[in-house]
């Protein structure tokens, strides 16, 4: 299976999943701080598997690979809170709630974007509005802020990451 | 599995490789040493791949650079972003920057496909031609007259009670009462939307009785019916993209879609099958940037498109 493959299901069938992996996690998981982590190794996961071979089911394996993933910590984690491990027996029923339609998702990303874009830090989003919407490069955009092309990048940096939290997962999406 | 803290920091270098790569002087060897970090592990990769597809996406966003504002020093982000937010509201005060022209009586004016251009009469009102439009204007000491020629204008009127405004369009008249409103004709039908205000319309030749639109009044105009329908103002103003130089689009139809971009293009797109034609899209774009659009549709929904000469084919 080719990695070009494997990386266009990623993107456009895993990843508008996001929303109800986050959602999942935030109710099984009871650490909060580990959810980028565990989102990221599921990732990694999935898509390990599908440059083999691509699953048939995004959304149902994707799941389980989740559901997978919180067992084997739980019997990792030295000190487990009882109700960490909440249901994880009964989740295999998640599998069936409807998920997100790619469609869309795709048709409110827009509005998503400029939500997601609202909530950064005013100057690391001033430095995304002057990379992307101004054109500037990063120099002009050090010299506009009066700060160090290093300072811009690394707002910059840290935009890109924030931006694609916010953006991938929907507000509207119930957040415990 | 790799130990927790890596993820995070997984997260940031792919970051750090994102922002290097987008800027100038990335050279090829960057390129390799990016190929070789990809390929290190699949959580590298999904890591990159998923702040690379936000990331991506965030360059829609320059659909919004405002082409005549360019006022931001500290707190620039403000109006930016009061334009972004507030998508559907439209700056009709654009004065700064307009062309002023005196208008000799019965002077013609047309903008070619993809054009647009902004009069400004003598008595203080104003027309937004928008593409592959034309009006003539005649200005006297008591009547003020307007012929929309072709295409699609948008109209702010200074009142003037004693010198009427009227717009005519085929056979039929348009007098403004006070207002801010919009006139389309397209082959077959007349379309005059209402912002503010009220107009009237007249057949001239029927001698029907005048027709009173208010705000949020949309008559269409075909043959010898008038079909009356009432909008919110704010979505009429949706319709008015075009004076920022992009299409929004709530729920439409890419046949029309294509229809409306092909307006603005000389290179047209031409849907091949039904279904595709059916589907329902949302979303701003830029009206002149036909290969970002189509970049979108061959991203986001999977489409196929085929390039023949000038024209290009969208299929599913």
């Amino acid at each position: 299976m080719g990695a070009s493959q494997a990386k266009q299901w990623f993107v456009q069938d895993v990843l508008p999943l996001e929303p109800m992996l986050m959602h999942f996690l935030h109710q099984n998981w009871r650490n909060k701080s580990d959810l980028e982590d565990i989102r990221q190794e599921v990732y990694a996961l999935v898509l390990a598997a599908a440059e083999t071979a691509i699953p048939e089911r995004p959304k149902a394996f994707v799941l389980a690979t989740a559901r997978n993933l919180l067992i084997n910590r739980v019997h990792r984690e030295r000190v487990v809170t009882i109700d960490s491990v909440a249901d994880l027996d009964a989740l295999g029923a998640v599998a069936d709630i409807p998920g997100p339609d790619r469609t869309v998702i795709a048709r409110d990303s827009l509005r998503r974007l400029y939500a997601a874009l609202e909530d950064l830090p005013p100057r690391c989003r001033e430095a995304i509005v002057l990379r992307r919407i101004e054109g500037l490069s990063r120099k002009d955009i050090a010299t506009r802020m009066g700060i160090s092309e290093k300072t811009v990048a690394a707002h910059i940096t840290t935009g890109i990451a924030v931006l694609a939290d916010l953006f991938f997962n929907d507000a509207s999406e119930p957040k415990p | 599995m790799t130990p927790s803290p890596t993820m995070a920091q997984i997260n940031a270098e792919a970051a750090a490789w994102i922002e290097q790569r987008d800027r100038d002087g990335w050279t090829a060897e960057n390129e390799t040493a990016l190929a070789s970090w990809l390929a290190q592990s699949p959580a590298h990769r999904a890591a990159f791949w998923r702040l690379e597809a936000a990331w991506k996406d965030t360059s829609r966003l320059g659909a919004f650079r405002a082409p005549q504002r360019r006022t931001h020093r500290e707190g620039f982000t403000a109006p930016i972003f009061k334009a972004v937010a507030a998508l559907a509201v439209i700056a009709l005060c654009t004065a700064a920057g307009l062309q002023y022209l005196s208008m000799p009586e019965g002077k013609t004016y047309s903008t070619t496909v993809g054009g647009r251009q902004i009069l400004t009469l003598s008595d203080g009102s104003k027309i937004d031609l928008n593409t592959d439009s034309a009006v003539r204007v005649a200005l006297s000491e008591t009547t003020r007259k307007v012929w929309l020629e072709k295409g699609e204008a948008y109209f702010e009127v200074t009142h003037d009670s004693s010198r009427p405004f009227v717009v005519t369009v085929g056979n039929r008249q348009i007098t403004d009462l006070g207002t801010k409103f919009q006139i389309r004709q397209d082959a077959n039908h007349l379309r005059v939307a209402v912002l503010e205000g009220r107009v009237q319309i007249d057949e001239k030749k029927t001698g029907a009785k005048p027709l009173v639109l208010d705000a949020g009044d949309v008559a269409v105009a075909t043959g010898n019916a008038i079909h009356l329908a009432r909008r919110d103002t704010k979505e009429l103003e949706k319709d008015l993209g075009w004076q920022r130089g992009v299409l929004v689009f709530d729920n439409r139809t890419l046949g029309d879609v294509t229809a409306e971009f092909n307006r603005y293009n000389s290179r047209k797109m031409v849907i091949t099958d039904r279904a595709t034609a059916a589907t329902r899209i949302a979303g701003t774009f830029r009206a002149d940037n036909v290969d970002a659009f189509v970049n979108t549709l061959e991203r986001v929904l999977g489409l196929h498109i085929t390039h023949h000469g000038s024209d290009i084919a969208i299929a599913h």
